[in-house]
């Protein structure tokens, strides 16, 4: 009690500051003109004041008196509505619990995915102005970059960046370890409009000269990780891949770079790529586009006339990069290119394509869930209402005014939800942990900067007054409507079919919006399930992918085939080992090279060419990934260097180049080889059982020596063993057969098919967690509202009984109204989530609304909760006897 | 203050700070008590203080609202005047009061 009364006394204080204040201007002007008055009537200046304070009369006693009159009334009024409140809450603890637990369940759930949902797909970048960014389309050489950077600055500040990858970093000579880092144009930071948190920024003329700018800035994250947050940290050196660079700053701390869903720890002069990655030099390579381009639109400028002068300008450059000599189809896709702008404010994101359409169906499943929780909610707070008229009849016949205690009664439900949403934050943090590593391919945390800000507070707080509405309304109104004088009539009188018929279109409610749930989560398990036996047309089974990087060894040219030779041979003897074949792509793993300028032998050339992916391999491929040969023969050892450039294509592509299936022995064009096809390969689907299987065709690596050094060398290795067991095995025998390489990663193809199943495993998942949830929260609000009926109608049915009634005919009564409410539910719900379902339809495989399964397990789980929740009620109802009729009254 | 001087009856301060706003428009607070003592004619022992609370209580009413402003002497006071609300509130009062003095005035004129 004290407590409170220190709330309201401060509380007070704070509300009547400023009136209080203004009334001693007040007083003050008062006093002033009264002495005037009495200056003027002829008193002397001292003895006008005396008059005039006299006249006044105690100041102390009127600001008292109005300090008393400013607060008292409304305050107290709900300072006492709200002790009357928690009284009441805390003298029904299972029921507070209840309703707590139902609320903070949907509240958690809620505030958890939209704030997921919040740093994927709303949030913009937290940089200057992020509406003026937009992103290029496509991808560019360095030399097309600077180009374009230098010729357009009016109209927009160009900034290249390229994607993160993992680079080994040594911090004063400990153990190197990867760490993310980010090639970035130098004005990266300036043309977004990032200031350093510590220390500076790169100049805007960082790259100017290739290798120039040994310097980093590196992330808030890893400031705080790797060197305690320390201040001196600028200056300092660190190993990044053999190369010293120095710290020049530290970024703000919610920066985390243009992509959401990557937070890089370092940033790099793109200048600089050269020295740290191996391989390829991609800054000197100006025919290659691989660079990403964002700009900042100056004022006043249209985005559609940059877009124009962007693409006018980079032809002209394509054309000086690529010389004039050129085949007529390089030509015209030249002469086709065109720059187009979208908005970038907002990052660019895979994540926001992957997951977007699933984040909006959680989201409305937690809504769903939400309204369940509300409406449950409401329900007991009506069975609560029902079972108090008498005291809130009392109160009315006492003089309590219909909109006071419609106040209280509201006030009540305000308490409730507080406590909801205040529980619901606490699930929140976990939930979405837990939501973020189920998102994720292979249980890391996707790295997203999820922050609690105003906004995801300002959601809450919507919620949980939404939620007052919802389930504070209700119940109110239908209590207060009853009349003053029925606190002296009949206990019993028939004044509850209001409450009885707002507690039924609730429970109808209730159960519609399991069974969408329910149909929801039919349809997204059935999905999994479904694209769990999708035929890839090669077998994952028995197969691994050993992920090799020769390039960052140091291994070039003659050594590096030698090398890929060499680990053939050595992973073809690990005991368990069947057959092993190296490929530039590997399987499952996303990767794909593709081009469009394939053509039949014969064909005019200055047409579009076919499109199709390829794929670089050694020997023994198809026998090695599991791809059955449908005519011809398999990649052999004796494809090599000298001897007839040789191609093995797979269905589709036979189909597209020729109309027949027999393509054995023609040839087709890539590029400017002629090859001939010796084998045709089943069309395999290597990008899971969503992906698609285009036309393919498959290279021998050892006679493409202009390719010979792959990006990455992946191995595939079929095994005889059980091929989680052999892992190990393969990895000691790779670095004990070169120990300059670093030990491999090693996947598990089927691991890797369920990877690509990471989406639609999170909503199987969830959507069955949640649509559970629906159901055990119905199920629970049909328990409650029918123990309530049991005990009301004890009476009735005794005197049924005691008038000859069977028992059971008062129980078949009793059932047929929930039953009746059941089916309505039912009735409500299927066609909902029919309609519903068309809106997903594309997160679907193979599986509808209607298919039988999916309605057979729905209306079954329905009616057995349905079932459950009546057993207890029932069972009571059973036992009633003639003598309760007289007890109950 | 002389012996015909009686305190201010109770409940009847806002009644005639009402009157006073509607008879004479927008008023300050030491407008309004000077009004009310002028009309008075010193048989009313009013301490000017309490109008305060009392103008408060109306405005929480609705009955009056107010701005602040300048006086006809160049200084900052809040104006005080009547609302639509208050104007009703004033004539069933008012008719009340003359009713009650009306009823009470025959009472003790029936002693005497």
């Amino acid at each position: 009690m004290r407590d409170w009364r220190t709330v309201l006394a401060r509380g007070r204080a704070l509300l009547t500051g400023r009136r209080t204040h203004a009334l001693d201007d007040e007083i003050a002007s008062h006093l002033a003109m009264l002495t005037e008055d009495f200056e003027r009537r002829g008193l002397d200046p001292d003895a006008a004041r005396q008059a005039a304070s006299r006249a006044f009369g105690g100041t102390v006693q009127v600001r008292e008196a109005y300090r008393d009159q400013l607060s008292w009334r409304w305050l107290d009024a709900f300072a006492q509505d709200l002790r009357v409140s928690a009284r009441m809450l805390r003298r029904n603890p299972g029921f507070t619990l209840t309703a707590t637990l139902t609320l903070a369940l949907g509240i958690g759930a809620n505030v958890a995915i939209f704030s997921v949902l919040d740093a994927v797909l709303l949030r913009a970048l937290p940089v200057s102005r992020p509406g003026e960014l937009v992103l290029l389309s496509g991808n560019y050489s360095f030399a097309a970059f600077r180009a374009l950077a230098q010729s357009h600055r009016e109209s927009i500040d160009l900034l290249a960046v390229d994607r993160a990858d993992d680079l080994a970093v040594r911090i004063d000579g400990t153990a190197s370890e990867r760490v993310s880092a980010a090639f970035v144009s130098g004005n990266y930071f300036s043309v977004l409009g990032v200031p350093p948190a510590i220390g500076s920024v790169f100049a805007a003329d960082v790259d100017g000269r290739v290798g120039s700018a040994p310097v980093i800035v590196i992330s808030d994250r890893f400031w705080r990780a790797r060197f305690g947050a320390g201040v001196s940290v600028v200056g300092r050196t660190l190993d990044v891949a053999g190369t010293p660079l120095t710290i020049v700053g530290v970024t703000p701390g919610g920066f985390f770079g243009e992509r959401v869903g990557e937070m890089p720890d370092l940033w790099v002069p793109l200048s600089m790529r050269t020295a740290l990655v191996p391989g390829r030099d991609l800054l000197a390579s100006s025919g290659t586009a691989w660079l990403t381009l964002m700009g900042r639109v100056q004022a006043n400028q249209s985005e559609a006339q940059i877009a124009q002068e962007l693409t006018q300008h980079y032809r002209a450059v394509l054309g000086s990069i690529f010389g004039t000599d050129l085949p007529p189809d390089v030509k015209r896709d030249i002469a086709e290119t065109t720059i187009s702008l979208s908005p970038a404010g907002r990052g660019l994101s895979s994540l926001r394509g992957r997951y977007a359409a699933p984040l909006w169906v959680l989201m409305t499943v937690v809504a769903l869930i939400l309204l369940l929780a509300c409406t449950n909610v409401a329900n007991l707070l009506l069975a609560r209402a029902t079972a108090r008229r008498r005291e809130i009849d009392l109160r009315l016949a006492l003089g309590i005014s219909r909109s006071r205690l419609i106040r209280q009664l509201l006030i009540e439900a305000a308490l409730l939800s507080s406590l909801g949403a205040g529980a619901g934050l606490l699930v929140a943090w976990p939930a979405r942990e837990t939501l973020l590593k189920l998102a994720s391919a292979d249980g890391t945390r996707v790295p997203i900067a999820v922050t609690t800000d105003v906004r995801l507070l300002a959601f809450v707080v919507a919620i949980a007054a939404a939620t007052t509405m919802l389930f504070g309304l209700v119940p109110a109104i239908a209590s207060s409507r009853s009349g003053a004088g029925r606190a002296l009539r009949a206990p019993r009188a028939l004044g509850e079919q209001t409450a009885g018929l707002t507690s039924s279109v609730l429970l109808v409610g209730q159960v519609a919006i399991a069974v969408v749930l329910l149909i929801g989560a039919g349809l997204f398990v059935g999905t999994l399930a479904n694209l769990r036996h999708v035929d890839l047309r090669f077998s994952p089974a028995g197969r691994l992918i050993v992920d090799v990087d020769p390039l960052a060894a140091g291994f070039h040219g003659a050594e590096y085939s030698t090398l890929v030779e060499r680990l053939t041979a050595r992973l073809s003897n690990v005991p368990g080992v069947s057959v092993v074949a190296v490929s530039e792509n590997g399987a499952l793993q996303g990767r794909e090279s593709s081009t469009d300028r394939v053509y039949a032998d014969g064909a005019d050339r200055t047409k579009p060419g076919i499109k199709a992916a390829f794929d670089i391999v050694g020997a023994r491929y198809l026998a090695a990934s599991g791809v059955p040969i449908a005519a011809g023969r398999d990649l052999a050892a004796t494809d090599r260097a000298g001897s007839e450039l040789v191609v093995v294509v797979n269905e589709s592509l036979a189909r597209a180049l020729f109309d027949v299936q027999q393509a054995i022995g023609r040839r087709m064009h890539w590029d400017k080889l002629s090859l001939a096809i010796v084998g045709v390969a089943r069309d395999a689907n290597y990008n899971g059982p969503r992906g698609q299987a285009p036309a393919r065709f498959y290279l021998p690596y050892l006679q493409h020596a202009d390719r010979a050094e792959l990006a990455s060398a992946r191995f595939i290795v079929s095994a005889d063993a059980e091929p989680s067991s052999m892992v190990k095995a393969l990895a000691a025998s790779v670095t004990s057969e070169e120990p300059r390489l670093s030990t491999p990663v090693i996947e598990v193809a089927t691991d890797l098919v369920d990877r690509t199943l990471s989406q639609e495993r999170l909503l199987a998942r969830l959507s069955a967690a949640f649509a559970a949830v629906a159901l055990t929260v119905t199920g629970i609000g049909l328990y409650g509202v029918l123990a309530y009926r049991a005990a009301r109608r004890t009476a009735e049915f005794a005197l049924r009984l005691a008038l000859g009634a069977s028992r059971a005919r008062i129980l078949a009564a009793f059932l047929r109204h929930e039953f009746v409410l059941v089916l309505a539910g039912l009735g409500l719900g299927l066609p909902l989530a029919v309609l519903g379902s068309r809106l997903i339809s594309s997160l679907l495989y193979g599986v509808g609304p209607t298919s039988p399964g999916v309605l057979g397990v729905t209306i079954g789980l329905t009616l057995m909760a349905g079932a459950a929740a009546a057993i207890v009620p029932l069972h009571r109802t059973g036992r009633v006897n003639a003598m309760d009729a007289l007890r109950a009254e | 203050m002389d012996a015909t001087c009686s305190p201010v009856p109770y409940g009847t301060l806002d009644l005639m700070v009402l009157k006073t706003l509607d008879a004479m428009g927008a008023q300050h607070g030491y407008g309004i008590a000077r009004r009310i003592e002028q009309v008075a004619d010193g048989s009313l022992s009013l301490n000017q203080g309490t109008i305060y609370p009392s103008l408060l209580r109306l405005e929480q009413k609705g009955w009056i609202t107010s701005t602040w402003g300048t006086s006809e002497n160049n200084r900052r006071a809040r104006f005080y005047s009547i609302t639509r609300k208050g104007r009703r509130q004033l004539a069933a009062q008012a008719e009340s009061w003359t009713r009650t003095v009306a009823v009470v005035g025959r009472l003790l004129g029936d002693r005497s």
